[in-house]
């Protein structure tokens, strides 16, 4: 089964993104922040990573920054499903090291196209 | 009825602009779940405690604002710290227990009235409340306490998964006001905490970090009222 890391602060937000993936037979783990989501990943290494890019202590960008520099971990899709505006986050991080990496605003996307988009990034392992 | 607006420039002051930017950003928090929850089936009361939450943000803003531009005064009374609490706990638990957060409350006997605002002082103890939660990272246990010390009545409230390390309260204000980002060791938190700041201020007060038994959380110590004093 495809497993993938949701790194969201918001317990609520992130069991409903972890019910509506389950409906899609993807199993998740649930990260508060970044230092649980790399103890997660290093015990498996996920099919993709959902992550709020505003994080208590170190910021999602930091978490892909140093995701990334992981070769085992270099191919692995990640989505950024924030309720930050693009341009915000392009404003406060650095953009550069976050690219190429989809994006999703919480406020527009529902959960269903993220799910839709996780089934697409994770099709071949399943 | 007392005027006492006291200075809040220490609290820092924000721009409407900085203040809209930061509402405006954190506001979306509740509201993108209340649509998450929306998506999904069997979640009302969810719903209607996320909806509560971003409410009274919206209430202990507009009151902090509203009395900073003096249209309104304070009212000072005699007030029950430990009541006051008991208030907003009963009030606020079943938010918390939503969000996986246990709450108890330590009320030491023979706590003496503070002279305060009754309102605000309920507004700024429902800031801090919803700033930790705000801040909390997994299930865990917020522990209140009301204790005497030398310089009046302390309100504090601990969690233990909550991580205080990159907060700085007055620094991380001011920096929003200037840069128009959210408060980046309070994520999504940042408003309840300047709307908790800065009407404790009002009430002569200080809200600050603070650690015990390896815990982190916030305290804020109510003067004594002068008259008490010399009893």
């Amino acid at each position: 089964m495809r497993n993938v890391i949701i790194i969201e602060p918001d317990r609520i937000i992130a069991k409903c993104i972890a019910e509506s993936l389950s409906k899609q037979n993807i199993e998740s783990r649930i990260a508060s922040n970044a230092q649980e989501a790399v103890v997660l990943a290093d015990s498996r290494t996920p099919d993709a990573v959902i992550i709020e890019i505003s994080l208590p202590g170190h910021s999602g960008s930091e978490f892909i920054y140093e995701f990334r520099t992981y070769d085992d971990w270099q191919d692995v899709p990640i989505v950024i499903y924030s309720s930050m505006d693009i341009e915000f986050i392009k404003q406060i991080y650095d953009w550069t090291l976050l690219e190429p990496i989809e994006y999703l605003y919480k406020p527009d996307r529902s959960l269903s196209e993220l799910v839709e988009l996780v089934d697409e990034m994770t099709e071949k392992v399943a | 009825m007392q005027s006492d607006n006291s200075n809040s420039e220490q609290g820092g002051y924000l721009s409407d602009i900085s203040m809209v930017h930061m509402i405006g950003e954190e506001l979306k928090k509740p509201l993108t779940t209340i649509k998450a929850l929306a998506e999904l089936k069997d979640s009302k009361e969810t719903i209607s405690l996320e909806a509560k939450k971003a409410l009274r943000t919206v209430d202990n803003i507009l009151l902090y604002k509203t009395l900073l531009s003096d249209q309104t005064k304070l009212i000072k009374e005699p007030v029950h710290v430990g009541s006051t609490l008991t208030q907003v706990v009963n009030d606020l638990a079943p938010l918390s227990l939503e969000r996986g957060c246990e709450t108890e409350v330590f009320i030491q006997s023979n706590i003496t009235t503070v002279d305060v605002d009754r309102k605000v002082l309920k507004s700024g103890i429902e800031s801090m409340w919803q700033a930790v939660l705000g801040m909390t990272e997994r299930p865990s246990t917020l522990t209140w306490y009301v204790q005497k010390t030398s310089k009046g009545i302390q309100i504090t409230v601990m969690n233990n998964s909550i991580d205080l390390s990159r907060l700085h309260i007055n620094a991380d204000i001011k920096k929003v006001g200037k840069s128009r980002q959210p408060i980046i060791g309070a994520a999504g938190a940042g408003t309840d905490l300047y709307a908790a700041n800065g009407l404790f201020d009002l009430l002569g007060s200080n809200l600050k970090k603070t650690k015990r038994d390896g815990l982190e959380g916030l305290s804020v110590t109510l003067p004594k009222s002068p008259q008490l004093s010399l009893i």
